[in-house]
């Protein structure tokens, strides 16, 4: 792990030069630097040699030739979405070593690992949503494209926790449908599969997904109970507790390693405050019973996220973030006060509660490719809290049609009454108030 | 945000890291109880901050003397940024027995150092000696050798200058594989930390599919080669261990698999009292 000297220079595939200006950390597979790249500040991971090394010896048919062919492939393709710091260049061979080049991260993106150890926090429940649909987004896209990323675990993420903005770091063993270069991952976040001696793809990248996302949202393991948490853990009981027989701790069937009170008392906690539509993908994701393919995709997960994020409200009586089922009685997590929503503003596939504090998403309109958007918000009336009105927050104008028939143009910062069988269009997509 | 509010810490699995070490008189010669002594002190605030970022396990440590007779320096187990080092003194002889008496009575959770209310880890034993025993050493660790935690925990042992003790540490470790041996006093310190902090990292670490299945002896091994090859890179010397190489090819065993519907599950819990 000899270190890279300062002012080192180093030459990439694409007759780019790399200068060393400082070490910023180590790992178990390399160390990475903060370079000069062509006039701008970059980061280098640059391989331990022994890591390297490793490969060659590996059985496996694939090794350091192939892994370097594949990096040099994946820069080609680009990045499948913005979430991933992705390899933008890659050196040459040096001294037994090689590395790619890849943007430097923001200090505002705080690991994963500070959240799951209560060192960071998100500052909104509406923000941790939104990292989880930027990372499903992430993932849809890594997807979309062939690749499975393979090592999917704690260490590997980054977040905004102001924003919900995720980077996704550590892309070096992404790889096409079928490659691996001999690893299987992170225990504790390898499939099942893959604990058993399988090899990791896209089926069980999603597994480990659900269990990051479980992980954010309840703040402990999806699959560590009292059945699972032997004296002592060694490899024969992690093969069985996260391979042969893992068992979810919020498996409907299968009580055995059922959540307590007492020691899984955030996820105890928090698992009824989300509505039935989150908990049962994660309910499939972990049960012994589903087969890999047939674990959610990515689209089911950001639909249910997207929704999730359509319908939290702020409780009228105390104002505390709560999730709500829309036609179903719900109460707030934090007073007790019933939340009534009694209307809806309805588009093709996703409908706004008409309650304080509902945020009106650019995807619910149908602006799919705008995951971040938000257009409007739903704000009641200080003096009434009955009435209710819709804000609009966007830059474009509203096309508004009362019940009457009477036109309207509403622009940034007007206020559209909540009026059942009302009709708003934003930007060519229509949504309609309906009383439930 | 209520949901998020009243959160509680995640319980991690514990893993206990102890230091046996040898204090016999001849630890006094050329600092090497100096040497110990730094080491242990200085390492103290890196496992601290592996236990902090790591949201595996949680590191605790403890530390056993042995000269004429065994002491514990800790009364139980404590986090790294709880303790407080006070030097250890050279003195006495070499009573490998007392230490392998002593360590078996706390390798258990009734009575012993092994809390295991949320889990644990197998613990990570390393032992310092300089000597061969003067005691009658064979029986306190061929009982000790029975014990399952102490079968199943990390150990590797740490020869100082003398090789007379190398078939005892063998012994005690289960693999000449398993021993660093240390000439050269300059090194020590930076051996004993590099196998504090590799060991008290790697639960948390991804896994190559060649990983699978590996004795304890062979991940004792295997982390060996790692200590000392940061350790070479560290100092860009060639390698200091030129007594033993290691072949991990060879003899490599398999941990034994266990059936899913045998009542050998409870054997292996019965094995961790
Ligand atoms: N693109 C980056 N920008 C800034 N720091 C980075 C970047 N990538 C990695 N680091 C930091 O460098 C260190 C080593 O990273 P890495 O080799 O990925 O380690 P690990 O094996 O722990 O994931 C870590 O502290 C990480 O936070
Ligand atoms: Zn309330």
């Amino acid at each position: 792990m000899a270190e890279l000297p300062k002012g080192l220079t180093l030459n990439t595939i694409s007759c780019g030069t790399v200068k060393i200006i400082e070490l910023l950390g180590s790992g178990g597979q390399g160390a990475v630097y903060r370079v000069n790249y062509n006039g701008q500040e970059k980061a280098l991971k640059w391989y331990h040699a022994s890591y390297l090394k490793s490969m060659d010896k590996s059985e496996k048919q694939t090794n350091r030739k192939k892994f370097y062919e594949n990096l040099k492939h994946n820069i080609q393709k680009g990045a499948p979405d913005k979430a991933f710091l992705w390899p933008q260049d890659l050196t040459e061979e040096s001294n037994g070593s090689f590395g790619y080049i890849m943007d430097l991260r923001p200090g505002e993106y705080k690991e994963l690992t500070d959240f799951l150890m209560l060192k960071v926090r998100f500052t909104s429940n509406i923000t941790m949503i939104n990292a989880a649909i930027n990372i499903i987004q992430g993932f849809y896209m890594l997807h979309n494209d062939g690749y499975s990323y393979q090592d999917l675990n704690n260490g590997g993420f980054f977040i905004n926790p102001k924003t919900g903005s995720v980077l996704i770091c550590d892309n070096d063993n992404v790889a096409g449908q079928g490659i691996n270069f001999g690893i299987s991952g992170k225990q504790r976040y390898m499939a099942p599969e893959v604990v058993l001696g399988g090899t990791p793809d896209k089926y069980s990248d999603r597994f480990s997904l659900a269990v990051i996302l479980f992980r954010m949202l309840f703040m402990e393991h999806p699959l560590e109970g009292k059945y699972s948490t032997p004296p002592c853990m060694i490899p024969e009981f992690e093969r069985r507790f996260y391979g042969s027989d893992p068992v979810f701790i919020f498996d409907p069937k299968d009580k055995r390693n059922e959540a307590s009170p007492n020691m899984q008392r955030n996820a105890y906690r928090l698992w009824p405050m989300f509505p039935e539509y989150i908990r049962e993908l994660f309910t499939i994701t972990f049960s012994k019973d589903t087969p890999p393919e047939k674990r959610p995709i990515e689209k089911k997960w950001l639909d249910a996220f997207i929704r999730l994020r359509g319908e939290t409200v702020l409780c009228g009586k105390c104002h505390e973030e709560n999730f709500i089922d829309i036609g179903k009685t719900n109460k707030c997590c934090s007073c007790g006060n019933v939340i009534e929503c009694s209307s809806i503003l309805k588009f093709k596939k996703y409908s706004v509660p008409i309650y304080s504090g509902a945020i009106l998403s650019a995807v619910q309109t149908g602006d799919t490719q705008n995951l971040m958007g938000i257009y409007g918000c739903v704000i009641s009336n200080p003096k009434n809290a009955k009435m209710t009105a819709i804000k609009n927050t966007s830059e474009f104008v509203w096309n508004v049609l009362t019940p009457s028939g009477k036109a309207v143009q509403v622009k940034q910062n007007e206020l559209v009454p909540a009026i059942n069988g009302l009709k708003i269009t934003i930007g060519g997509n229509e949504g309609i108030i309906e009383n439930i | 945000m209520a949901l998020h509010d009243d959160l509680v810490k995640q319980k991690r699995k514990k893993m206990t890291l102890f230091y046996v070490v040898d204090t016999s008189g001849s630890m006094m010669i050329d600092s090497r109880i100096g040497k110990v002594n730094s080491a242990i002190e200085n390492v103290m605030n890196k496992l601290s901050e592996i236990s902090d970022n790591n949201e595996d396990a949680e590191i605790n440590i403890a530390i056993l003397e042995f000269s004429t007779g065994a002491r514990w320096v800790t009364p139980t187990p404590v986090s790294p940024s709880e303790y407080t080092h006070t030097e250890l003194k050279a003195g006495g002889v070499t009573d490998l027995g007392a230490a392998c008496k002593a360590l078996e009575e706390k390798l258990h959770r009734d009575n012993g150092f092994l809390d295991t209310s949320s889990g644990a880890y197998p613990p990570v034993i390393l032992l310092m000696s300089d000597g061969e025993p003067n005691d009658n050493w064979e029986k306190p660790l061929s009982h000790l050798k029975h014990n399952g935690w102490f079968e199943r925990a990390i150990k590797i042992a740490f020869a100082i200058a003398d090789e007379s003790s190398y078939d005892v540490l063998a012994e005690f470790v289960g693999t000449k594989e398993a021993i660093i041996q240390v000439d050269d006093m300059q090194m020590l310190e930076k051996f004993i930390e590099r196998a504090s902090e590799i060991t008290s990292e790697f639960q948390s670490r991804s896994k190559s599919s060649e990983d699978a299945d590996k004795s304890t002896e062979d991940t004792s091994a295997e982390l060996v080669k790692k200590i000392k090859k940061e350790v070479r890179d560290e100092t860009n010397a060639p390698t200091p261990d030129g007594i033993i190489d290691s072949h991990p090819e060879q003899g490599m065993k398999e941990a034994s698999p266990v059936d899913d519907n045998s009542s050998a599950w409870d054997d292996l819990l019965n094995k961790f009292s």
